[in-house]
């Protein structure tokens, strides 16, 4: 059967390679029977990869480990959820995973967008095919998950004992899908350049690619922080481990993008930059698997050291060499729109907005790829950790929540003073008010943290002033009006309050780690079942010891009850040592209990059984919930800026083409 | 045995998909692209006088730049 799967993997190989030939071959004869003929072959490489899929899951299943793959990943005990989520957990099911649902894209591109780009398709069909003749023929000539081992073992070496988590069956499959979905954007950016279809059409066309990709990538990074800060080892929601940093890396520029795609949509601004943004955010997501497989980086995610890694760089130098010569060969017709960007507007916020991501971006970069040059060429180990990122990431954080707060207030085209000060002066004032209270609650000691909570407020205000505005515009009252009326802003205008959904979550979530980095405690407390301990404005009670023996985990399990000082309950947790069969360290699950204002996070650190009496490291981290919270609204805000526009009634319609015809547009003016 | 049959099978299937559009398809190059002023949403008249409305209301708020909001 795994030659079989070797055989599926092969033919797709050779199906890829012919959507590549048919399509070149279409596209220079004009002749639409080759170009239906390469969409068809990504389509074929689509079914063999979907087959070679289902014989991987097969062997996994059936626990053949005389397969070389499914030994060093799976055994005998591991659950069937686990032995699923063991696909992805090496290298090779990884990279076949990759060629999978990079083949569905293609092949989801071939149907969706056959009749909406017609004239693009060729050489889109074009690129898809080369990315997916390089990252399949990866997967059969260095990468073959299919591989036998010559003999046939009594039991597999099992799954990592880090992998051993509910997160594996969704974080990486989330990610994966958010990194493979930026190769469509970049297909559909080649061929813009190479059929010299410059105009907005592209940008149209590739925008809920983008949104998707960026939805989705965006879920895989909040679904590995929420799975790094429950299991110990990874160390918390985010620690700048290089392959974290590496998946922030394309949604950063994919970010930048979606802001600036308006630009050149509204007012023909900024091509260049969209088309170099949509390589670079290709080029980082290869950086990314490269980083992960070719050993230079010192990881907890990393993969062992493979011949894949500099196959990967070949990729991502063709990539950055294609946008160059692309771009540069094309910058006759790439001609930015003759209307300047005028002094305060949100054209200008955009752009300034784009300034600080791509800061970020470049520091980001630089901080992880550091050690790995420094490595290679002095061969030395240097380390780039929190110290230099926070140096960065501090005053990104402060700008961007200034333009957070700027931006709904600003118009597009030319901001009238008179105006900003008045739309304004509310938020400024809530800023005023949440620095002062800050400053005041904590003495004065975290001036950072109370300047970061006042620019927050700023910008809560902003956003949350716009959607008062939205829905108070025609005079409506009582909450029964109010609710349908919000919810009519998303289907009139999507974008526009899909985006502010999105702020309002990146507020929250900066709000979250500012107030978690600041204020978080910790402390260690001895206790014997039955016994207290009074923690900040709580009292943890060790309520229970138990322990389980299996076939495949022995686990000691502590339950403590959590209560407010008041004695009001809030709740309980487990936090719990185990270890799983095959493996030799124990592990330990964090026992977590969220509340509104702060998380109770118990870790335990040594049980004696005898006795009953356990050590546990307790720590108190403020504002977390709003981690989450922001996270969800983040991804939210997404979903709803996917939402088809639906027409407003005709009246605001016929308002809105007057002030066009004015030379207005300034919609935002209320 | 299986699984040669079915690979046969995957072989015959794939190379009938690449074949089909060669041997049935006109060469001809087909219509270019409409306009780029037509958004995806005007397109879906068929389900009925609402959706049409709501087509036609989107494409009037598309060219008065409303649709662009904070991205």
């Amino acid at each position: 059967m795994a030659e079989f799967g070797t055989f599926t993997v092969l033919l797709a190989l050779a199906a890829a390679a012919w959507a590549a030939v048919a399509a070149w071959i279409g596209y220079r004869r004009g002749d639409a029977r080759f170009v239906r003929s390469a969409e068809a072959g990504l389509q074929g490489a689509l079914l063999s990869l979907t087959v070679s899929a289902g014989v991987l899951w097969t062997l996994f299943l059936t626990r053949d480990f005389s397969v070389r793959y499914v030994a060093e990943y799976s055994d005998q005990h591991l659950s069937i959820p686990l032995t699923i989520s063991a696909f992805w957990a090496g290298q090779n099911g990884s990279l076949l995973f990759w060629a999978w649902v990079l083949a569905g894209a293609a092949g989801l591109v071939t149907v969706r967008e056959r009749h909406r780009a017609r004239e693009l398709m060729p050489i889109v069909v074009l690129t898809l095919a080369l990315v997916l003749v390089a990252f399949t023929a990866l997967v059969a000539f260095t990468s073959n998950p299919f591989e036998r081992l010559g003999f046939t073992p009594a039991d597999g070496a099992g799954l990592n004992a880090m992998l051993q988590n509910w997160g594996m069956i969704y974080h990486p499959p989330a990610t994966f899908l958010g990194y493979i979905g930026f190769t469509v954007p970049f297909a559909f950016a080649v061929a813009a350049l190479v059929t010299g279809r410059l105009d907005s059409e592209w940008v149209r066309l590739v925008r809920p690619w983008v949104l998707w990709s960026w939805i989705l990538l965006g879920i895989g990074i909040i679904l590995g922080a929420r799975w790094a800060y429950t299991e110990l080892g990874w160390g918390g929601y985010w620690a700048w481990d290089p392959v974290e940093n590496v998946s922030l890396l394309p949604w950063l520029t994919a970010t930048a993008y979606l802001h600036t795609a308006v630009l050149q949509e509204r007012r023909g601004k900024l091509p260049v930059w969209n088309l170099s943004l949509t390589f670079v955010t290709f080029a980082m997501t290869v950086f990314g698997t490269f980083l992960v497989r070719s050993g230079v980086a010192s990881s907890v995610h990393a993969f062992a050291e493979s011949s894949a890694g500099i196959y990967l760089l070949g990729v991502i130098v063709a990539v950055i060499v294609a946008g160059v010569a692309l771009i540069t060969w094309r910058l006759p017709l790439l001609k930015d729109a003759s209307t300047p960007i005028s002094g305060l507007s949100r054209e200008r916020l955009i752009v300034v907005t784009n300034a600080v991501l791509m800061v970020f971006t470049l520091a980001i970069f630089w901080g992880t790829l550091f050690p790995v040059i420094t490595s290679v060429l002095q061969g030395r180990e240097v380390t780039v950790g929190e110290p230099f990122f926070d140096l960065v990431t501090i005053p990104v954080t402060l700008a961007l929540l200034v333009l957070f707060g700027l931006a709904p207030a600003v118009a597009w085209r030319q901001a009238r003073t008179h105006g900003l000060q008045r739309r304004l002066a509310l938020p400024a004032a809530a800023a005023l008010v949440a620095g002062l209270a800050t400053a005041l609650l904590d003495g004065g000691r975290h001036p950072l943290t109370s300047l970061t909570l006042s620019l927050s407020a700023f910008a809560l205000a902003t956003v949350l002033l716009e959607f008062h505005h939205g829905v108070h515009g025609q005079g409506l009252r009582g909450i029964r009006e109010h609710l349908p009326r919000l919810l009519g802003l998303f289907r009139r205008d999507p974008r526009r309050y899909g985006g502010a959904v999105v702020h309002l979550g990146m507020v929250l979530l900066i709000i979250g780690v500012a107030l978690d980095v600041t204020y978080r405690s910790d402390e260690r407390h001895t206790l014997t079942v039955g016994e207290s301990a009074e923690v900040g404005r709580y009292v943890l009670t060790f309520e229970d010891l138990t322990s389980e023996i299996t076939q495949t985990r022995m686990s000691l399990a502590a339950t403590l009850g959590v209560a407010r000082q008041s004695g009001t309950d809030a709740g309980s947790l487990t936090t719990e040592r185990y270890l799983n069969v095959n493996q030799e360290d124990p592990r330990t699950a964090v026992g977590v209990r969220s509340l509104v204002r702060e998380d109770v996070y118990v870790i335990l650190q040594e049980v004696d059984v005898d006795s009953e009496t356990a050590t546990f490291s307790v720590h108190l981290h403020p504002g977390v919930l709003w981690l989450w919270v922001g996270s969800g609204l983040l991804i939210l805000g997404g979903l709803l800026a996917l939402l088809p526009p639906r027409g407003a009634p005709a009246r605001e319609e016929d308002a809105a083409l007057t002030s066009v015809a004015a030379g207005g547009e300034d919609e935002e003016v209320r | 045995m299986l699984y040669v049959f079915a690979a046969g099978l995957l072989l015959v299937a794939v190379v009938l998909l690449i074949l089909r559009p060669l041997l049935t398809g006109t060469a001809a190059v087909e219509a270019p692209v409409a306009p780029a002023a037509t958004p995806p949403e005007a397109t879906a008249t068929s389900r009925g006088d609402d959706d049409l409305e709501a087509a036609i209301a989107a494409r009037r708020a598309r060219m008065s730049g409303r649709e662009g909001g904070a991205a």
